[in-house]
């Protein structure tokens, strides 16, 4: 299969996490994730966060694009869309990581989220939430 | 100022059992185990609705069921609710915001499968046949 389709079989999503760190040991390749959160603490804003997804998931056989996209709730607008290159997964059984490090500019206060797409297709998210405060109190 | 994102890296990875560093042990290691490989990667600044008019569904993020094929919906939004509408099977759901709407239709489905199951052997004719459209989209895993 070259092209990716909808009709594919769809992956399953065995977790979809935000952190600030996933640490790959050298040697093993077992990955910590350091610093799970869900809610982000700022003073000022505009405020910039470096933060990381971890996305974990099985039962994807063939070719597929994913997309991640960041999404401001509130205001009902995708921030930024991010597409991989067209890639080959070989067995279903397989479970695959995606490791999406990035740094975000937040612009105020409320609920936000990362979107995971495959081929097109929702296949999950991970939300968190802007709180204005004391930075020290946050995540 | 507009918000933005900036990628700093995508890697993907196969996983796998591998738990031991020490050489003595490397039967222990399985070769399933891939070190992250970093993805080619496209990213745009968007600023589009979140709230498309259509959507396919992929995953109904439930331990036991999957989706073997990908749902069309429709999304629509009503005062401060957004509706997920799968004309296939009528079902909807609701929420605020897109997510919301996604994860209460994804109930909606479970909870007809695992209804439609528990009483497949008395169903009617149209329970039946919903039975039979509903395992074209849905099966254990």
């Amino acid at each position: 299969m070259d092209q990716p389709t909808e009709y594919g079989p769809m992956p399953v999503l065995l977790g979809m996490l935000l952190c600030d760190h996933v640490i790959v040991e050298q040697g093993t390749s077992k990955k910590s994730l350091i610093g799970i959160f869900d809610r982000v603490f700022a003073n000022v804003f505009p405020t910039f966060q470096q933060m990381t997804v971890y996305v974990r998931l099985i039962d994807a056989q063939g070719a597929y694009k994913f997309k991640l996209d960041f999404v401001d709730i509130e205001r009902d607008t995708v921030i930024r869309s991010m597409e991989t290159e067209l890639m080959h997964i070989a067995d279903r059984f397989e479970a695959y990581e995606l490791i999406i490090r990035s740094t975000v500019q937040l612009q105020r206060a409320g609920l936000h989220e990362f979107r995971l797409f495959a081929n097109e297709a929702f296949i999950g998210s991970i939300s968190f939430r802007v709180i204005p405060g004391d930075i020290a109190s946050g995540r | 100022m507009a918000e933005s994102l900036t990628l700093e890296e995508v890697t993907i990875s196969r996983v796998g059992e591998h738990r031991t560093l020490d050489p003595h042990e490397s039967q222990l290691l399985s070769p399933a185990a891939q070190a992250p490989v970093p993805l080619d990667t496209s990213a745009e600044v968007t600023g589009r609705s979140a709230t498309p008019d259509r959507l396919l569904l992929g995953s109904l993020n439930h331990p036991r069921l999957r989706l073997i094929r990908s749902l069309p919906l429709i999304i629509t939004r009503e005062e401060s609710y957004v509706i997920a509408h799968m004309p296939e099977l009528e079902e909807f759901g609701y929420g605020l915001h897109l997510t919301a709407a996604i994860q209460d239709l994804r109930q909606s489905l479970v909870e007809l499968y695992q209804g439609l199951e528990a009483d497949q052997d008395r169903l009617g004719p149209d329970l039946t046949d919903l039975w039979q459209m509903l395992q074209q989209f849905i099966r254990a895993r």
